[in-house]
């Protein structure tokens, strides 16, 4: 069984044939297009941008924002961004880096 | 969709998992003035399945206990009626959590555990059912994938567009989030207020409305969770700080850094997000 859990979230050009479906992607009508665990064909691969789809949440060890310490990192700038004029949050941003930089 | 059908259609949910007769008929006997402890322990003691969960919860961690708790009644006499009932609750909810979005589970345990570690710097003396309603703050979310999974899809759809937040794509497509709709449920399964406030408030804290300190705390301890990356509430983004909310736990930004020195010590069991 795959971890449903360890997924990534990429740009549907990095998606390869074969990676499995981490999470469905619907429609504007919130019609299932392809359902959790759904192997990517060459075909639905073809298909994705028609169905104007351009993330795709993948299965796999990897994250959504890079590898290790750094996807927790790119994660963090993410996350935050547009609170940088809030100087609490600022401050709170700056004690989680110092943790998530030391992670791993 | 109005938000009076919304409600209506929450509140009529028979599909939450365990059917909550459970929690009914705990309910019913925590309110009775005769009911003792053990009585109450060896009823939830009928469900083997529930009083594991109850048991594993009770030891996971954020009640600070010295050594393992090992039965219901046991539990009971250390946390009070009202705090097991809400356990009872939430063992019937959180296998569903790891279900509804990935790192809810994560998300909703840190947070339980952080709501604990603010309450004890805050020093507030209810510090357990804090604790209960930091597990279960985003029960809602589950309540919508539950209830009504076509509008659940919206909203993740809607959030993977536009990267906002669980709770503003919830409010763009509904006009409702999963704080009310678990404020509708809880309520209508007899829960405490003092529970049922935090949950339903803890995107929207005012100081002027009721259990306003451990509404704080639980806002506080979401925005924290988020920011330390333990778990995962829906969404990748952070929702602000209210200042207001510090200011009523009379805690300034160090206490907040100070809070988050321990979580980061004590929470390396939990998967960063």
């Amino acid at each position: 069984m795959p971890d449903r859990e360890q997924m990534r979230h990429i740009p549907v050009g990095e998606a390869q044939v074969g990676d499995r479906i981490a999470e469905a992607i619907y429609n504007e009508n919130g019609r299932v297009l392809l359902p959790v665990g759904a192997r990517l064909s060459e075909a639905v691969l073809s298909r994705l941008n028609g169905w104007g789809v351009d993330h795709v949440a993948v299965q796999g060890q990897e994250d959504p924002f890079g590898e290790g310490t750094n996807s927790l990192l790119n994660a963090l700038e993410h996350r935050f961004a547009g609170h940088e004029e809030d100087p609490l949050m600022m401050r709170i941003k700056d004690a989680a880096r110092s943790h998530l930089s030391r992670h791993r | 969709m109005d938000i009076d059908q919304i409600r209506e259609r929450i509140e009529a949910t028979g599909n939450l998992p365990a059917p909550p007769d459970v929690v009914i008929r705990v309910t019913e006997m925590a309110d009775r003035d005769d009911t003792t402890g053990r009585q109450l322990g060896m009823e939830i003691a009928k469900d083997q399945v529930i009083s594991a969960k109850v048991l594993r919860l009770v030891n996971s961690g954020f009640y600070d206990f010295s050594q393992p708790i090992a039965t219901v009644s046991h539990a009971v006499t250390l946390l009070g009626f009202e705090t097991v009932k809400s356990l009872v609750l939430g063992s019937t909810v959180l296998d569903m959590m790891k279900d509804a979005l990935p790192g809810l589970w994560e998300h909703s345990m840190a947070c339980a555990r952080t709501s604990a570690l603010i309450a004890e710097r805050a020093v507030l003396d209810d510090a357990q059912e804090v604790c209960t309603a930091g597990l279960l703050h985003d029960l809602g979310k589950v309540i919508l994938r539950q209830t009504m999974e076509d509008a659940f899809i919206r909203v993740v759809h809607f959030v993977q567009e536009r990267d906002v937040l669980f709770v503003e794509a919830e409010e763009h497509i509904l006009g409702a989030h999963h704080g009310d709709f678990a404020g509708w449920l809880l309520e209508k399964w007899g829960l405490p207020d003092r529970l049922i406030y935090p949950i339903m408030d803890h995107h929207n804290f005012q100081e002027n409305r009721p259990f306003a300190y451990s509404t704080a705390v639980i806002h506080l301890a979401d925005i924290l969770c988020r920011a330390e990356a333990l778990g995962r509430g829906g969404d990748l983004k952070i929702p602000s700080l209210n200042p207001a909310a510090l200011e009523i736990l009379d805690l300034a930004i160090e206490d907040v850094i100070d809070i988050m020195e321990r979580m980061n010590e004590e929470m390396r069991d939990i998967r960063r997000f």
